[in-house]
């Protein structure tokens, strides 16, 4: 009965998140659990430290607040992510972001050899050529490590749509790449 | 699933780990006939490794961690931090009601010419002086007009500064200003009040002897049972239990362990009783209705965190309940039973209290019992030892389930 956060389920901690004494406890190992996966979105979603630091303040924020007043939820994870998507979505409408035609990207030319950097730099750049849905299915599967259910659950769609939208962004990306992967084995 | 397609789908769900079996199957049947197959699953692989690779290259910032913290309000620092400043709440808290409990003790203290203000000492500094008698006024020494007769518990209410020596035995006569208003005597014949002497006597042949004997309550409860009318100087009297709650756990209604101060004030016949602990507030007051027991009403608040009820599949349901309150009615009896005179010492140094409540709270009838032991050490200080249980009986959507909290407490007492 010696229990600490990390012997907990996601949805016990959630559930102490009601009750002062558990509360900052049950918070930070979520946090522990979750940062990693939250900074990874927000990041690659945004490219851009600030935006991505004040969306993770928010998200959490919002999130320890509905634990505190008892918000029920099924999928603690998943409605962690939703509200750290819909801060991402609506940042991106604050900017009028645009997605742009695949010509209007500058992509290094292809060179014998890419450091890892560079090469990332390019995965990403390749990212923003993906339509937005796709994007935000293949970043929560590559950077966030969710697995497909947990994207169905965050994007609220079936699961047959995040098979495909992942299958179809992953068949784009290395379709962008594929020069640049051949190049540089 | 025959196109060169689909089998490229089948090839990415897979190293994602998403196919089933029947698919898994179904590729690898296909692959092994198929060279452009295997190659893309190559490829895809090398790609699958070069994606995964980029997730490493993500890390939060160092500085990320403590805004976050600082912005839902939680400490940062390390755990230990943590909890000396859960401590230091816990104590400033308890503080502050200790604060209030000693100015209302000191307040009552220096309130001159106190109707009850305890005689004790003046007997014992001016035994011949016979000073004129205020009707209202009672003391807590006894006197009887039958020689030789000796009176051998006197509950002696008197200051605190007041050495223990001055209020021993006194074997001889001595001038009595009050009616008697208390006393347990081994003879077959208690004065009562309206037998008592209304006047000043001098009564040459008494002999009144005043043990060194510590109050007969704890709580202020009994001696207020016993008496007509409430005469402490002051009569707060502070109670801090330290309980002892299971851990967490799904069947359990958890709770810290944690502190409480109790304090018990007689309003005319009554005796009100608060209790202030870290997480659960509670208020009652009592009516005497035997020579031990009581009946009483009785407000409460109290911590039911959600996590105490947790349905069979460990996630859809759960009561939702951050506080309880409730309004109970409550018997106690607050004495000292059969069982024991047999197995303490036949003085009345040991009591025995037993509270029985049921009430109910906005999450369903609730019942609570509370028992324990009290020994007086000395004087007006005490101790006490005892379980306690509170059984919540919800209605979680239909459902009866039950959430418990069992406890023991320590306490230790002092009547001011």
């Amino acid at each position: 009965m010696s229990n600490t956060p990390s012997t907990y389920t996601d949805f016990e901690l959630y559930m102490q998140l009601s009750a002062a004494h558990s509360r900052e406890s049950a918070f930070k190992e979520l946090y522990r659990r979750y940062e990693q996966r939250v900074w990874a979105y927000c990041w690659v979603s945004l490219h851009n430290e600030d935006k991505s630091k004040d969306i993770i303040q928010e998200a959490f924020f919002r999130f320890y607040k509905a634990g505190e007043k008892g918000v029920a939820v099924d999928n603690v994870p998943a409605y962690l992510m939703r509200i750290v998507r819909n801060l991402v979505i609506d940042e991106h409408r604050k900017s009028d972001r645009q997605f742009v035609d695949i010509d209007d990207i500058d992509i290094p030319a292809p060179a014998d050899g890419y450091e890892q950097r560079e090469m990332n730099a390019i995965i990403e750049t390749a990212l923003q050529l993906l339509p937005a849905e796709y994007k935000d299915a293949l970043i929560m599967q590559t950077y966030s490590d969710m697995s497909y259910n947990e994207i169905a659950e965050v994007q609220n769609v079936p699961l047959t749509t995040v098979r495909n939208r992942i299958v179809r962004a992953k068949a784009r990306m290395r379709e962008i790449l594929s020069v640049y992967i051949n190049n540089g084995e | 699933m025959n196109t060169q397609n689909n089998y490229s789908d089948l090839i990415q769900l897979f190293l994602d780990g998403e196919c089933t079996e029947v698919e898994s199957s179904v590729l690898f049947s296909e692959m092994s006939k198929n060279p452009q197959l295997q190659a893309e699953f190559q490829q895809a692989a090398q790609f699958g490794v070069l994606m995964r690779s980029q997730q490493q290259m993500v890390k939060p910032p160092v500085d990320l961690s403590g805004m976050v913290m600082g912005k839902v309000g939680l400490a940062t620092t390390a755990a230990v931090a943590t909890s000396v400043f859960s401590i230091g709440k816990t104590l400033s808290a308890l503080g502050l009601v200790s604060l209030g409990v000693v100015s209302a003790v000191v307040a009552l203290r220096f309130i001159p010419n106190t109707p009850s203000q305890p005689q004790v000492q003046q007997v014992a500094q001016q035994p011949q002086v016979t000073p004129p008698v205020q009707s209202e006024q009672h003391t807590n020494t006894t006197t009887e007009q039958q020689p030789k007769q000796v009176i051998k518990y006197v509950y002696i209410q008197q200051p605190l500064q007041q050495p223990l020596q001055q209020q021993t035995v006194q074997h001889q006569p001595v001038v009595t200003e009050q009616p008697i208003v208390e006393a347990h005597s081994d003879t077959e014949h208690e004065p009562t009040i309206a037998e008592a002497p209304t006047s000043l006597q001098e009564t040459p042949n008494t002999t009144t002897e005043v043990m060194q004997f510590a109050p007969t309550m704890v709580y202020g409860f009994q001696s207020l049972q016993q008496q007509p009318q409430p005469r402490y100087v002051s009569p707060v009297v502070a109670h801090l239990d330290v309980v002892i709650s299971p851990p967490e756990g799904h069947s359990s209604w958890f709770s810290p362990r944690y502190i409480s101060l109790r304090s018990a004030v007689p309003i005319g016949k009554l005796l009100s009783q608060a209790s202030i602990e870290t997480g659960d507030r509670i208020f009652s007051l009592q009516w005497p209705i035997s020579p031990t027991g009581s009946f009483g009403i009785e407000l409460g608040r109290a911590y039911l965190p959600t996590y105490a009820v947790i349905s069979q599949d460990n996630i859809k349901t759960f009561v939702k309940e951050d506080y309880i309150g409730w309004f109970s009615l409550s018997m106690r009896e607050d004495g000292r039973p059969e069982f024991l005179q047999s197995i303490t010492p036949n003085d009345d140094k040991f009591r025995w209290t037993g509270e029985l409540s049921i009430g109910l709270s906005n999450a369903g009838i609730i019942t609570k019992a509370e028992t324990y032991a009290t020994y007086n050490i000395f004087n007006s200080i005490s101790v006490s030892a005892g379980p306690t249980a509170i059984i919540q009986f919800l209605n979680n959507q239909g459902n009866a389930q039950v959430a418990t909290r069992f406890a023991l407490m320590f306490g230790a007492g002092y009547e001011f």
